[in-house]
């Protein structure tokens, strides 16, 4: 009898489990200092990185100024880059901003609209999405050795992206 | 001073009643708990986690009820486990774990002899299904999870051999078992620096071929933990235990059972984000063993290394 009520459980606990989305163009952001809407649709035929991040995530302070140097640079037609603050104060991720500024696209999501349906759990958390939408690559965490990959990873995708 | 001396020879009395081939003189520190080594929410999707941990027990403490007779003639119980785990995580809520064990019991019984004896070898193995619909993340601060074991009789004994240890001497119980487990986490910031728990788990045992059982426990568990830094997390908690007596064949095994509650310490290191070292201790506060003298667990050590592997 135990075992029927336990599954039980089971069951309709797995019913309310979030799910992770399919397509990111159909989220709507909000820009970090304006506030202005901003549809992910934007990107349809691009490839963006979209990383979330936190001002007390201790590997942002060297994801940001890497992305700063070595992925926003490659930004163009064929590739975009978006980060996303999930910071509750929002104060405290202008602090941050203004010891690590960053001059590439900025959105606000403390309440996780655009995290919990793409499974952030962990801080920072990077995404690569392709051209249609779809999330191609996850990855948890941030090394120099990881952000070399990732632009690796990149710049092969740019030139597909322009045969 | 002469009541002292009466009474101290009552003890002595009762200790020299303990023959040490006596089966009933066992005790409900139930060998090697599995249990202390599952974590039902660390796990990410399509991810491994191993671990490996070592657990020395000295479970020499003699007490009868809520008082711990002093024990001046030698004898001393102690078991080694070595626990090996594997979590999966299917996806992010769903995951499923194994344990396998390696058990060392030791003991000498200074009213025999001064010889230690020892019963070691492969011990009992655990499956687990989890599940976790909440985690505590960025955007969420309460957690849940229940899980699902079976206790595997892995474990060696000498069954069917000439008997040498009591049932609470084998590495491995005999004897098919499962458990319940509930967890419930709250973190008190977005970061998550302080977070509080509470864990419940339910034990069954079944008979082994002798018909012994370790029968069913209650484990209740809360504490907190507190990051001191980007790599060290301390965890102080409290730890209840109820056990019903064992039995064979359905009767109950004297100086069985009882009630327990431990204070649970725990240090964790983070070698890298996928990899951590943890050493924890448990330590008694309080027993009200069931019936007139029970060995009991006096503290236990154990130190253990996990990593995520993608």
């Amino acid at each position: 009898m135990r075992y029927l009520v336990f599954l039980v459980i089971f069951v309709l606990q797995s019913c309310q489990a979030d799910e992770s989305s399919d397509n990111v163009h159909q989220y709507v952001g909000k820009e970090f200092t304006s506030g202005k809407s901003m549809a992910f649709s934007e990107f349809k035929g691009q490839y963006v990185y979209i990383d979330f991040w936190a001002s007390c995530c201790p590997p942002c302070v060297e994801s940001l100024p890497f992305f700063e140097k070595e992925i926003h640079p490659l930004e163009g037609n064929s590739f975009k880059l978006v980060v996303i603050n999930i910071d509750e104060d929002k104060q405290d991720a202008i602090d941050f901003l203004q010891q690590h500024p960053i001059s590439y696209l900025n959105l606000y999501d403390p309440f996780g609209k655009l995290g919990m349906p793409l499974g952030v759990s962990s801080m920072p958390t990077g995404f690569l999405v392709d051209p249609k939408g779809k999330v191609i690559y996850k990855h948890i965490g941030f090394s120099m050795r990881y952000g070399r990959e990732l632009k690796k990873l990149i710049l092969e995708k740019i030139k597909t992206a322009g045969k | 001073m002469k009541q002292a001396t009466y009474n101290y020879r009552i003890a002595i009395a009762i200790l020299l009643l303990l023959s040490p081939n006596a089966k009933s003189a066992t005790c409900s520190c139930a060998g090697v708990s599995l249990t202390n080594t599952v974590n039902l929410t660390q796990f990410n999707a399509e991810q491994w986690q191993l671990s490996i941990s070592f657990t020395q027990s000295d479970i020499s403490d003699l007490v009868a009820g809520t008082n711990q007779i002093n024990d001046e003639t030698g004898r001393f119980r102690e078991t080694d486990s070595l626990i090996l785990g594997a979590t999966y995580g299917i996806n992010e809520n769903w995951a499923l774990s194994a344990i396998v064990s390696k058990i060392e019991h030791r003991r000498r019984n200074a009213i025999a002899n001064q010889r230690t004896e020892t019963s070691s070898g492969l011990g009992d193995s655990m499956l687990l299904v989890s599940y976790a619909p909440k985690k505590i993340s960025p955007f969420n601060r309460n957690e849940w999870a229940y899980g699902l074991a079976v206790r595997i009789p892995t474990g060696e004994n000498d069954a069917g051999k000439p008997i040498i240890f009591s049932e609470d001497l084998q590495p491995g119980q005999g004897a098919w078992g499962e458990s319940l487990w509930l967890h419930y986490g709250h973190a008190f910031d977005q970061a998550a620096r302080w977070q509080v728990y509470i864990d419940a788990n339910y034990q069954v045992n079944g008979n082994n071929q002798r018909d012994y059982s370790f029968t069913n426990e209650w484990n209740l568990s809360a504490g907190v933990s507190y990051q001191l830094s980007d790599s060290w997390n301390f965890k102080a908690g409290v730890q209840y235990r109820s056990a019903v007596p064992h039995t064979r064949f359905g009767n109950n095994i004297p100086n069985t059972g009882g009630q327990w509650v431990n204070a649970d310490i725990a240090i964790d290191y983070a070698i890298n984000p996928a990899t951590h070292l943890s050493l924890s201790t448990i330590q008694p506060l309080y027993r009200d063993l069931i019936g007139a003298l029970q060995f009991t667990n006096k503290n236990s050590y154990t130190l253990s290394l996990s990593t995520l592997i993608e």
